[in-house]
This record gives C-alpha cells, sequence and structure tokens, in this order.
C-alpha cells in the first residue's frame, strides 16, 4: 500500500466482500434501536402513518387538495417513501464520524458505514409501503397490475439514498457543518417533492420538482400502486441520472479519500 | 519474504486550526499547519517473529498501528503487511450495548474479520474462554466491566490472523484472567503468528517480545533486543531540567554486573549506581541519600549515609564521587532512582539528581509485584517453590 488510493476495481470488490456486513449491522441497528422502544417496531409504522393522517386531515378538511386518487391513500404512499428518503438520509450522512471509534481502529470498507441506516430502514420502508397499499387497494377497489413491480420503485429509493449518504457523509468528515446543510435541503426537498400535493399542481415550479431526485422515487411507486402518474418518464430520467452521479462521484470519492479520511476524526 | 515491510514511511497530518466547517473554508478562516507524526521508518518484521514497539505518548505509536492495520495510509513511502492482519486494538470496539453477549460476539467476529462460519466455529471456543456462559443472552449494557472486556478480549484472540497487532489490551480483567490472555498469547506465538506489540506494558513486553522498537519523535531511535530497547525507552523517559536554587548537582550512572551502563536489570542482580555531586559552595562531610521507586509509586526504599559517617571537604573544582551498590529484590517494572547530596547534619538537602529510570526485568521468577520476597513454599512437606534458595542464594 502507498499512497493512499484505492484502485476502483479493489474498492468494487471489497465493497461486494463486505454486503454480509452491512446485512449484519444494519440488522442490528434495526434491532437495538426498537429493543428498549415499549411498542417496539410499531414505532417505524406509526410515526409516517401518523404523518399521512395528520397531512390527510389538513388537506382534505383545512386545505382542499385536488387528486386523481383518493387523497389519504395518495399521501401515504407518498410519505411512506419520503419517511424513508430523509429518515436514512440524515442518520447515514453523519455515520462515518459518529462511527469514529470503531473506524479509526479497524479496516472495513468506509461505504459500510453510510450504508447500514438505509439498509437497516428499509423493513419500515416496506411496512409503512403495505400499509399505503392497503388502504389504497380499500379505497378504489382495485389493484393495479403494476404493484408487482412495487419493490423495485423502492430498489432505486434504496440506490438513490446510498449515494446521496456516501457523499454526505465522507463531505461531513471534513467539514462538520455538513450535518446541517443536509437536514436544511431535506426541509427544502420535502417540499420539492409531490408528497402532500400532485405534480400537475406545481404549475411553473414542475421543471425544479422534476429536477428534485426524490420526485422520480415517489412518482415511481405511485405509478406502481395507482397504475398512473404524471410525466414519470421525465423523473425518473432525473432521479436514475442523480444516483449514476452521485454514485460515481461517491466510489471516486472513497477510492481517494478513504484511507486518509480517518485521520480528521 | 518478510511479513511486514515498511520503507521509508512517513505519516502527515494536517491540522486544522478553527472548526472544520464549509463555512471557515469558504470566509478562508481557518489555517492548517502540518505534523509529521512518523518519518522515514524503516522497518522488517519476518514471519513467526513477535516485536514490541515503545515510546513515550505522542512518539507516534498509534499512527504505526493505525497504518499497519489499514485504517490510514502512509503519505509517504512504502508499506505492505503479508496475510490477513487482525488488530487486538481497543477491546470493545464495536461492541453494542443493547445487543446481547451472544449478538455481539457474531458482530464484532465478522468486524475482526471472520467469516460467519468461523465465527460459528470458535464460538464454544470464545464462549469457554470469556467466562460468561451464564450471561450470554443478557444485554452486555448489564455486564461488569471485568465480564464485557473477557468478552472482548475473548472475541479478538479467537481470530486466527498471520498478523497480529496488540495495542494496551491485556491490561484486562482480573490476574487470573490476564494469566490466561498471557498464556494464550504465548500459544498464538507458538503457532507461528506474527505479534506486534504496542503497549505501556513492559512487563508484558519483555515477557513477550524478544526484540523491541523504541519510537522516539515519530522516528526509530533503538531496534534490537528488547533489554536494549527497555534501557533506551528508560534513558528517553527523563528530562534534564537543571536545578534551581540548589547549590550541589549529583548526577548518577547506572551501571549493570559488567560494569556497562545500561537501564535494564535482571532480578536477583545487584543494580549499581555511579554518582559524581559537583559544588557551588564549599561543603564539609557531606550526607549522602539513596531513594529506589516504583515509577509512579511512593519511596519502596530509602537510605541515607548517617551524619559524620564520611569525612571530607568538597567545594568548586573538587566533586564527590561515590558507588553505590543495591541489591536488586525488586520484581519486573520500572524503577527510579534518585540520589541526594545533604549537609553534614543531613538536615537541608543541597541538591538531588534526576530521577534515573531503568527497567527491572523476573521473567522467568513467575512472580508478580513489586519486592521479590522469596518465598518458599512447602506443601505437606515438601517445598515446592523456593525462589530464594534458587536466585539469591
Amino acid at each position: 500500500m502507498s499512497g493512499g488510493r484505492t484502485p476502483l476495481r479493489i474498492l468494487v470488490a471489497d465493497l461486494l466482500r463486505a454486503r454480509s456486513l452491512v446485512a449484519m449491522l444494519a440488522r442490528q441497528d434495526f434491532a437495538a434501536r426498537y429493543r428498549s422502544a415499549v411498542l417496539g417496531l410499531a414505532w417505524t409504522v406509526a410515526l409516517p402513518l401518523l404523518q399521512g393522517i395528520v397531512l390527510a386531515i389538513v388537506f382534505t378538511r383545512i386545505v382542499k387538495v385536488q387528486t386523481d386518487q383518493p387523497y389519504v391513500a395518495f399521501v401515504l404512499v407518498g410519505i411512506a417513501s419520503w419517511a424513508y428518503l430523509n429518515g436514512s438520509i440524515s442518520a447515514a450522512s453523519t455515520s462515518i464520524v459518529d462511527g469514529g471509534s470503531l473506524a479509526t481502529k479497524l479496516y472495513f470498507p468506509r461505504l459500510v458505514l453510510p450504508a447500514i441506516a438505509p439498509t437497516s430502514n428499509l423493513a419500515g420502508y416496506a411496512i409503512s409501503m403495505a400499509v399505503g397499499v392497503v388502504v389504497a387497494v380499500a379505497q378504489t377497489g382495485r389493484v393495479a397490475p403494476q404493484l408487482l413491480l412495487l419493490p423495485i420503485a423502492m430498489a432505486l429509493a434504496y440506490l438513490l439514498v446510498l449515494a446521496v449518504s456516501a457523499c454526505a457523509a465522507l463531505l461531513h468528515v471534513y467539514f462538520r457543518d455538513v450535518r446541517y446543510l443536509v437536514t436544511a435541503v431535506l426541509l427544502v426537498a420535502f417540499y420539492g417533492t409531490p408528497v402532500i400535493y400532485p405534480l400537475e399542481l406545481a404549475g411553473q415550479l414542475a421543471p425544479y420538482v422534476l429536477a428534485n431526485p426524490a420526485t422520480g422515487v415517489v412518482q415511481l411507486t405511485r405509478w406502481c400502486v395507482f397504475g398512473h402518474a404524471d410525466s414519470l418518464g421525465v423523473a425518473l430520467g432525473w432521479t436514475l441520472g442523480w444516483t449514476v452521479l452521485l454514485t460515481a462521484v461517491a466510489l471516486r470519492a472513497y477510492g481517494r479519500h478513504e484511507r486518509t479520511a480517518c485521520d480528521r476524526l | 519474504m518478510n511479513a511486514i515491510e515498511l520503507a521509508g514511511v512517513g505519516k502527515r497530518y494536517v491540522l486544522q486550526s478553527g472548526e472544520p466547517l464549509l463555512l471557515n473554508r469558504l470566509r478562508r478562516r481557518s489555517t492548517t499547519t502540518e505534523l509529521w507524526a512518523l518519518r522515514d521508518v524503516d522497518l522488517s518484521v519476518a514471519p513467526g517473529e513477535t516485536i514490541g514497539v515503545i515510546g513515550r505518548n505522542g512518539s507516534g505509536k498509534t499512527t504505526l498501528l493505525r497504518m499497519l492495520s489499514g485504517v490510514s495510509a502512509p503519505t509517504t513511502g512504502r508499506l505492505r503487511v503479508v496475510g490477513a492482519i487482525a488488530p487486538l486494538i481497543g477491546v470493545g470496539v464495536g461492541f453494542h450495548p443493547e445487543m446481547t453477549g451472544r449478538e455481539n460476539v457474531h458482530v464484532n467476529g465478522r468486524l475482526l474479520g471472520l467469516s460467519a462460519a468461523d465465527v460459528d466455529r470458535s464460538f464454544d471456543a470464545i464462549v469457554e474462554f470469556s467466562e460468561i456462559e451464564r450471561f450470554l443472552d443478557t444485554p452486555v449494557k448489564y455486564y461488569s466491566s471485568g465480564m464485557f472486556l473477557r468478552l472482548a478480549f475473548a472475541v479478538a484472540i479467537h481470530t486466527r490472523p498471520q498478523v497480529l497487532l496488540v495495542d494496551e489490551v491485556l491490561a484486562v480483567g482480573d490476574l487470573a484472567f490476564q494469566l490466561k490472555c498471557l498464556e494464550r498469547m504465548r500459544q498464538i506465538q507458538a503457532d507461528g503468528t506474527t505479534i506486534v506489540i504496542v503497549t505501556h506494558n513492559l512487563q508484558m513486553l519483555d515477557r513477550m517480545a524478544p526484540r523491541g522498537v523504541l519510537l522516539h519523535s515519530g522516528r526509530v531511535t533503538y531496534d534490537g533486543p528488547v533489554e536494549g530497547a527497555l534501557s533506551a525507552y528508560h534513558r528517553a523517559m527523563e528530562g534534564a531540567a537543571p536545578g534551581d536554587d540548589t547549590t550541589a548537582r549529583v548526577g548518577v550512572e547506572l551501571l549493570g554486573e559488567d560494569g556497562a551502563a545500561t537501564r535494564h536489570f535482571a532480578s536477583g542482580g545487584t543494580v549499581h549506581l555511579r554518582v559524581q555531586a559537583d559544588f557551588d559552595d564549599e561543603l564539609d562531610s557531606p550526607v549522602l541519600g539513596v531513594m529506589v521507586a516504583p515509577l509512579g509509586l511512593g519511596a519502596a526504599y530509602a537510605v541515607h549515609t548517617s551524619p559524620g559517617g564520611y569525612a571530607g571537604v568538597h567545594g568548586p573544582g573538587r566533586p564527590l564521587t561515590a558507588e553505590i551498590e543495591l541489591a536488586n529484590r525488586m520484581l519486573d517494572g520500572s524503577y527510579s532512582v534518585t540520589v541526594g547530596v545533604h549537609d553534614a547534619s543531613g538536615g537541608r538537602q543541597l541538591g538531588s539528581s534526576e530521577p534515573a529510570v531503568f527497567y527491572v526485568s523476573s521473567a522467568e521468577s513467575g512472580a508478580y509485584g513489586i519486592v521479590d520476597l522469596a518465598a518458599r513454599i512447602t506443601i505437606e512437606g515438601r517445598t515446592v517453590t523456593d525462589p530464594g534458595r534458587q536466585r539469591l542464594g
């Protein structure tokens, strides 16, 4: 070893070998998080569900939003993806610094650390999405055949979250205000994602909403559940573009910095 | 091929003043300074060899260990470690307090580089070694610190690496457990594992590592037999601070049995001190005192010449020389010896030497502590242990 750079080939090979380590640490993260809470796993579902119900009440009783789909189901499906993106990215972006005591003593691919939260949150994501699907089927009275593709939509969400988290977590090692930057960006992105409103209401702002990588994920899951989503192709194009770009950036950055980043912890 | 090979290795840290924030970078607020934690380190370790690395805090030991474990890359030079590396670094790293002992064994084993099958295979051995069978399904946050450390150490020591990095961890648990760990380390050593020990625990170093490397300010200042490393280390520990209002300056030289200067003594022999005192003022019939203390503790032994016991006039240009022989009944550890010069009544100290630190090795005696009381143990009329006879004659 010299110079400190890890060639891409080795980085990827190490990463593939570390898959089961990620799975194991994610399982531990998940179990530890809910073990000491009385309601346990119920919280993962209850929180986005509560948020969805509150939003449904606000936007049907107070502000009236017109949607093609029943609003409660519409919001629940949207909020399931949003809660996953939001929760995973905020937790993962500080993961390398938080895991400092481990990271400075043992070598394992540094990309393992930002992958833990997105992986352990998958279970909650699946459950809250299932709740959304049940409500949607109950409200619309029909099952879209695209529902079979829902796991692919969720896999896209996973890949996007991994790429964003990896970049943010490494940047956070060098600049500790990145965690606040991430919070700020997520706050803005919530309103820039068609979670509580349908895409067609965005009007002039639609191009910006479409450029937001979260939009493609939300629209794709809606398409799977309801059989229809506006501007799906464009939104998906942006999401895939962001995911590929950020993955490339992350691989390059980790190849360069993974053996020196921990000097900063 | 060597197991570990370092050629011209240096590590530079860039230290930032101020908070590492994006804002500061944008406003160009932060300035950086460089620090070379290691410089021009050449080191090769043969397969199966055990080396001990010592040095004061900040000498670069931790940096060296981080680079060997692969966490951190060298800034300059080349570093190569052949084979699987397991670090025994910081026992309990990666343990999750909410998880049970059983779960932590699995995760920790994986973190240390074992496969799932390896962990399953070693699981019973780990549990047996740790002596916590009854609490295996209790979250480790309820463990006593001793139990926690025993389990963590058991996992770490059951990895079967080709290169083992050991950092401070053997000071774990009670004495019985420490002995068990030492035993296990010996076994790993005998199995042909290359071991790098980085520690302040000099007893362990002396017992385990035939070869010692001394780091000082990021450079290797000694590499050779461990006795030499311990001796050089103790010499380097002394800071040379000049006396203030004293009128005598006392120098002490420590000599081994062969009359050569050393800081490493075998228990049971003699510690020989050669003393020279220089005086600013004239002094009639000084009293000489000597004190020995285990490092960090109070005096273990102090004695002085009786007032009037020696008659002679000293002063500027008329130094005093003295020889002191101490029967070495100390057990392994670091000690300091100080020699002081007093006026004729013994009441006023005119000056004393810097504490000269040295290391006593009693590796073969099997006893622990500060002083060798040469126990003779007789069981059912048969003398089982008689170290006094054997060693002090």
